[in-house]
């Protein structure tokens, strides 16, 4: 704020921290560049002009940038603030327009939503606002009612993750086994509260390729018999579809998720279930009343609901 | 600690509600709702629909969320390093209580975003009560319905958001004719220190 109220240069140090802030990112950068899938994991992000907000912060900028200028004919802080938002936004879109530019989310989202509101002070305190008071206590039972209300409708899908014997049977698991389940909330319990890992993952923070991510997904298909549509973005336990855990904001076409998910399928049809569970390592199989049919060769039942793979 | 010095206890109060506001989904879910954990398994975005799995729950294990590195003996995990590094000591600090600290970075992350937007628009406006109000539009994303009537009025997409507080009262009792896009908002430990809420939960019926 001291540099903006005496329009200075910020000092060099301001920039070396900004550049010793992007080392982790730079470095992480590099990790999935060398794994050699850095096209398909940034393709699963998207791309900023896919879903962003960005079209309407460049005018909201732009709009208050002109007013509070209009109002001073200069270069006070206000308008700096209000400048550098609406040049960051358009550096942003030039950027997206010439290299496709990642992440839909982050950008509009959440960085000029928080900035937006400090522009429109500026605009503001140029107004007379006599009940302003009233004004924020309206506000402040708006955002109270809207935090508890969710909570009020959302109270009881938290109360079990699944069922008891299902956590406790995957508890039982060793350490660091793989564990093949076909029950969304199950692959991210495995991931998130267990020390085992899911067959399955969630294509935007895997590093697997995509053909592999498919891969994944059509064995899984198979071994629990799912028909066409599950596989091909239909409903997965009610919850995100096939296609946004591989693709994620990738590939937003439904018929070219489908098109990439069937030209897997068709090297596959010929393995048995046996062969399909050799691909991809996995020791485990999570079932639910019956095992799955075709297993009797390569698998025991280790539990109520778990088959060990035999390798 | 600028409304302490100039000891405002209204503003300190609001504050003191909007930290009750930013537990309120938490503390209902415990009190009322018989909560087994709050990590949230009714994922339809595993990644950012609620954060707080992603970042805590994966403490202790070196690869998370991903088979494909365990095979390939790979050290690497996608998830963010900062974050992760930010929330790990937040679970560290809460004594690995992982409730605790789902429910520490929900309430106390969003206020020191809070603090810090208050403290950025009290510089530029020159009183607190617009400071507060910058405050309020921020934590209620009041530019989300902004966002949401200029896309319908212009035919434009939302981008897959739109709403807010304010949006989203009006919708619930009002029915609005831009209902059918508005996403309901929910707390979360959010992106660092942003009062950033997680969408992707419920969407309002077309009228």
């Amino acid at each position: 704020m001291t540099w903006l109220k005496g329009r200075r240069f910020p000092p060099y140090s301001f920039f070396a921290v900004g550049a010793l802030a992007s080392i982790p990112y730079a470095m992480q950068l590099w990790v999935v560049c060398s794994a050699g899938v850095y096209s398909d994991i940034y393709g699963r992000v998207g791309q900023t002009s896919d879903l962003s907000s960005m079209w309407f912060f460049m005018p909201f900028f732009g709009l208050t940038t002109l007013y509070l200028w209009r109002l001073g004919r200069l270069l006070n802080k206000d308008v700096i603030f209000s400048l550098a938002c609406l040049v960051s936004v358009v550096v942003i879109s030039v950027l997206d327009t010439f290299f496709k530019f990642p992440q839909v989310h982050l950008v509009g989202l959440r960085i000029f939503a928080f900035l937006a509101p400090l522009t429109i002070i500026c605009v503001l305190k140029h107004f007379n606002f006599p009940k302003l008071k009233y004004l924020n206590a309206v506000l402040l039972a708006f955002i109270l009612f809207g935090y508890a209300y969710p909570g009020w409708v959302h109270r009881n899908e938290y109360a079990e993750p699944m069922p008891p014997e299902i956590i406790s049977e995957l508890a039982a698991l060793p350490d660091g086994a793989v564990v093949m389940t076909d029950s969304q909330r199950e692959v991210i319990y495995i991931s998130a509260l267990t020390n085992q890992y899911p067959y399955l993952a969630y294509g935007i923070v895997s590093s697997a390729n995509n053909d592999e991510l498919i891969r994944r997904f059509v064995i899984v298909s198979r071994i629990f018999g799912w028909d066409d549509a599950k596989l091909h973005g239909g409903s997965w336990d009610g919850l995100a579809s096939t296609h946004h855990w591989i693709f994620h904001h990738g590939a937003i076409s439904g018929a070219a998720s489908n098109e990439a998910i069937d030209k897997v399928v068709s090297t596959m049809t010929a393995f048995s279930p046996c062969q399909l569970l050799k691909i991809y390592e996995v020791n485990y199989i999570r079932f639910g009343v019956n095992p799955p049919p075709g297993l009797e060769a390569c698998t025991v039942i280790r539990s109520t609901h778990i088959l060990k793979v035999n390798h | 600690m600028g409304f302490m010095r100039g000891k405002d206890l209204s503003v300190l109060g609001i504050f003191a509600l909007l930290g009750l506001a930013f537990a309120s989904y938490d503390l209902i879910l415990l009190w009322i709702g018989h909560t087994h954990t709050l990590v949230n398994f009714q994922v339809s975005d595993g990644y950012r629909f609620d954060e707080a799995y992603m970042y805590f729950a994966g403490i202790g294990k070196t690869i998370l969320y991903d088979p494909y590195l365990k095979e390939h003996a790979a050290d690497l995990t996608l998830r963010p390093m900062l974050p992760t590094a930010i929330f790990s000591l937040l679970y560290w600090l809460c004594a690995r209580n992982l409730d605790l600290a789902i429910f520490v970075g929900h309430v106390i992350a969003p206020l020191v975003s809070c603090y810090l937007l208050y403290y950025i628009a009290a510089q530029f406006a020159g009183q607190k009560k617009l400071a507060v109000l910058a405050v309020l539009l921020a934590v209620g994303h009041f530019i989300f319905s902004m966002l949401i009537i200029v896309s319908k009025l212009s035919g434009k997409a939302s981008g897959g958001v739109g709403g807010g507080q304010i949006y989203i009262c009006l919708s619930k009792y009002f029915h609005t004719w831009v209902c059918g896009e508005i996403l309901l908002l929910r707390p979360s430990l959010g992106a660092y220190f942003l009062p950033h809420s997680p969408y992707l939960s419920y969407y309002c019926p077309s009228p």
